[in-house]
């Protein structure tokens, strides 16, 4: 039990949660600040979801190579370190999913949106943008995935203006609407398939298969930390 | 100096390659490509739609384009080594400055200069604002420099992550600012990106912000400036020279200053009444109600301007568009009225004229019919026989006396006529009119146009001559059409 907290904990370690404990409240406080500008509370609405889709480029830290740095000459063997990764994501998106939920259950009843309505917009958005910020960050830097998951955003968007009768994402969906369900559906497997294939990548080269990558399971400060490492 | 440029052009290079600043610039054209296509192609005016689209999107990729340069020595471990370098921080930091702002604003050049180029291949014609060129590229610069001190102040990756969807709200909440709570200055025209939403081909930006927010952007980005080589000179022995950034502080607080305030006393719209500046409208809010009740009032039109210079036609009829949209939406136009126009030619009230001005709901003055260029310009989603029925509206409307405005009964001889002119010109079908007698809400008059287009068109014309003043007042019933049995 003891080693496996302490796998754990060195796992999560290299990861400044501290830092994303404070960007998840400071989230909070400004999305609840933006909401409540707008005259027209529809576009406080919106403005909650993009801001949700924002919240989720804190996930790009979880696998950025620069979160890890090369320690390659302390790794013994080599050994599957998705689990790594799929701890990182876990806590995470456990992070992230309070404020949105509190700020859902707080916005409850503006412009005729109920709370679980504001969830069920807002968190396949933000499980999208942290999915596609993890797999992007984990292939180049934190700054390139923040990038790619708001180009991806921003793509999605566009896409959707222009060939909305078939376009299967709709960043923007009302409940009601023909594509409220499957945007949703779509949004969560998209998301996904972006983690396994993260996940994948990085068991892959944990096994000595391939990328020429240096992620170890954790950075070892002292030598406990050091003979704690998967 | 050499050594300060060889160092930009190295930096500049380096940047010129970071994906970071092309992601942007790949969203930003497909942006501007997705808005292009929804409208017709006109120089002045693409010219916008180039600088709306890639403005926001590029300065928040050169906001992180600008902060990975500042990130990158740290990561390299190359800030150690430029500390000992005989050359002053301070020389280094302009060289970085400046290879950021000719990157990023050649990288907005290169957009716009394309968007107009598509813009011209699709038959676009016009004069280019380009003061739009230049505000955006001051932009990108000061977007990029922005970057660079986030990424020198803080040294934090996620930080300097959050810098560019921040910089995005920042822009977004002074383009909002109107429809904002507790907000009632016209804070829009602060934004380092402006979002102008009313623009003519003919008359430009309505209200103009341009000449002011150039300044404004240029003091923000000396200050800026001033600022990151200040932090820089704190680095090392050799200070920055005192008197040269005094002058520079002074100038850019002057310009933000007193261009900031031109253009929060500039209001949030304008609507043009006339050739005549001084009888433009300032609107502060959204719309204006004044406005729309005078184009809703039959009496009203727009006076002549002489801006609708790009004409085609014939002795019939002309249409004349601005210069910009080119002589071949005079000429498609004028393809879509002309048949029906011959058949009304010689009547009393039957425009001569289709002319486009920038403001209405398509009003009529003398024989002329005016076409507000809004409408004609975003022909999104309307297929080509819509596009047609759509010119076609703005003749028959003033042919038949009717404004859009108007509420028409079902009853109305005007909506007969309208039908039978179509029939007779070709651009409807007996099918066509059959289907549209079940769904149309004027159902009954498509039976008097079927009758009356089972007549030779001469016939029915020399028929509703005398009638025809009652028929443009409304007052003439369906049975007295020509054809219409007793």
């Amino acid at each position: 039990m003891t080693t496996t907290l302490a796998l754990a904990r060195g796992r999560l370690r290299p990861v400044p949660w501290g830092w994303l404990a404070v960007l998840a409240a400071g989230w909070l406080l400004f999305t609840n600040l933006l909401t409540a500008a707008p005259r027209d509370p529809q576009v406080g609405v919106m403005v909650f979801r993009w801001a949700a889709l924002l919240l989720g480029l804190g996930g790009t830290v979880l696998a950025a190579p620069q979160t890890d740095p090369p320690r390659d000459l302390l790794r013994a063997a080599p050994v599957p370190r998705w689990r790594t990764l799929a701890l990182r994501l876990a806590g995470w998106l456990l992070l992230g999913t309070v404020p949105v939920l509190t700020l859902a259950v707080r916005l409850g009843g503006t412009a005729g949106w109920a709370a679980a309505d504001l969830a069920r917009a807002t968190l396949p958005g933000f499980g999208l943008a942290t999915a596609a910020g993890f797999l992007a960050a984990s292939l180049t830097s934190v700054l390139g995935g923040g990038a790619a998951a708001m180009a991806a955003a921003v793509g999605l968007t566009q896409a959707a203006r222009a060939w909305p009768s078939w376009f299967s994402i709709q960043l923007g969906s009302v409940p009601g609407d023909p594509r409220w369900q499957s945007s949703r559906a779509w949004m969560v497997g998209l998301s996904l398939v972006l983690v396994l294939a993260t996940l994948a990548l990085e068991a892959r080269t944990g096994s000595g298969a391939g990328l020429p990558r240096r992620r170890p399971a954790a950075r070892p400060g002292t030598a406990s930390d050091a003979r704690a490492r998967p | 100096m050499t050594r300060t440029a060889a160092l930009a052009r190295i930096e500049a290079r380096h940047l010129a390659r970071s994906p970071l600043l092309w992601l942007g610039f790949v969203l930003a054209a497909a942006g501007a490509a997705l808005e292009m296509s929804w409208f017709l192609p006109a120089l002045a005016g693409d010219d916008l739609l180039a600088y709306r689209n890639s403005g926001l999107l590029l300065s928040s990729g050169a906001v992180l384009a600008g902060a990975w340069l500042a990130l990158r020595d740290q990561t390299s471990g190359a800030a150690e080594l430029v500390a000992v370098t005989p050359t002053a921080p301070w020389r280094l930091q302009r060289a970085r400055l400046g290879s950021v702002a000719v990157v990023t604003a050649g990288v907005f050049t290169f957009g716009f200069a394309a968007a107009l180029a598509v813009s011209a291949i699709r038959g676009g014609r016009g004069t280019p604002d380009l003061r739009l060129l230049a505000d955006g590229a001051l932009a990108m610069v000061l977007g990029g420099w922005v970057g660079l001190a986030v990424g020198r102040l803080t040294g934090s990756r996620m930080v300097s992550l959050l810098a560019a969807p921040v910089w995005v709200v920042v822009c977004f909440l002074f383009m909002a600012g109107p429809s904002l709570r507790g907000i009632s200055l016209s804070v829009q025209h602060l934004s380092p990106v402006l979002n102008p939403q009313n623009h003519s081909a003919a008359y430009g930006l309505l209200p103009d912000p341009l000449w002011p927010h150039l300044a404004y952007l240029l003091g923000l980005t000396v200050l800026v400036g001033g600022m990151l080589l200040v932090l820089a000179s704190r680095d090392g022995s050799q200070r920055v020279p005192l008197r040269p950034l005094l002058v520079a502080a002074v100038a850019g607080l002057v310009l933000v200053g007193a261009a900031g305030a031109r253009l929060l006393a500039l209001p949030d719209d304008l609507v043009v009444l006339g050739p005549d500046r001084a009888s433009w409208q300032p609107v502060q809010g959204e719309a204006d109600p004044q406005a729309e009740a005078m184009f809703a009032d039959p009496g009203w039109s727009f006076p002549a301007d002489d801006h609708a210079r790009a004409c085609a036609g014939d002795t019939t009829l002309s249409v004349c568009v601005y210069p910009a949209y080119g002589q071949r939406l005079a000429r498609d136009m004028h393809k879509a009225i002309a048949p029906v126009a011959q058949l009304f030619t010689g009547l009393p009230g039957a425009p001569t004229l289709v002319r486009m001005v920038p403001v209405g709901m398509g009003s009529c003055r003398n024989a002329e019919a005016q076409v507000p260029e809004a409408w004609v310009r975003e022909p999104a989603g309307r297929s080509d026989q819509q596009t047609r029925s759509f010119y076609l509206g703005f003749y028959l409307n003033c042919a038949l006396g009717r404004h859009p405005a108007d509420e028409h009964s079902a009853e109305d001889a005007r909506a007969a006529v309208d039908f039978w002119a179509l029939l007779a010109s070709g651009m409807l079908s007996r099918q066509e009119a059959h289907r549209e007698s079940s769904e149309h809400s004027a159902a009954a008059a498509i039976p008097a146009a079927l009758a009356m287009a089972e007549l030779p068109a001469d016939q029915v014309r020399a028929e509703l001559a005398p009638n025809w003043t009652r028929l443009r007042a409304g007052t003439l019933p369906i049975a007295e059409l020509p054809g219409q049995r007793p």
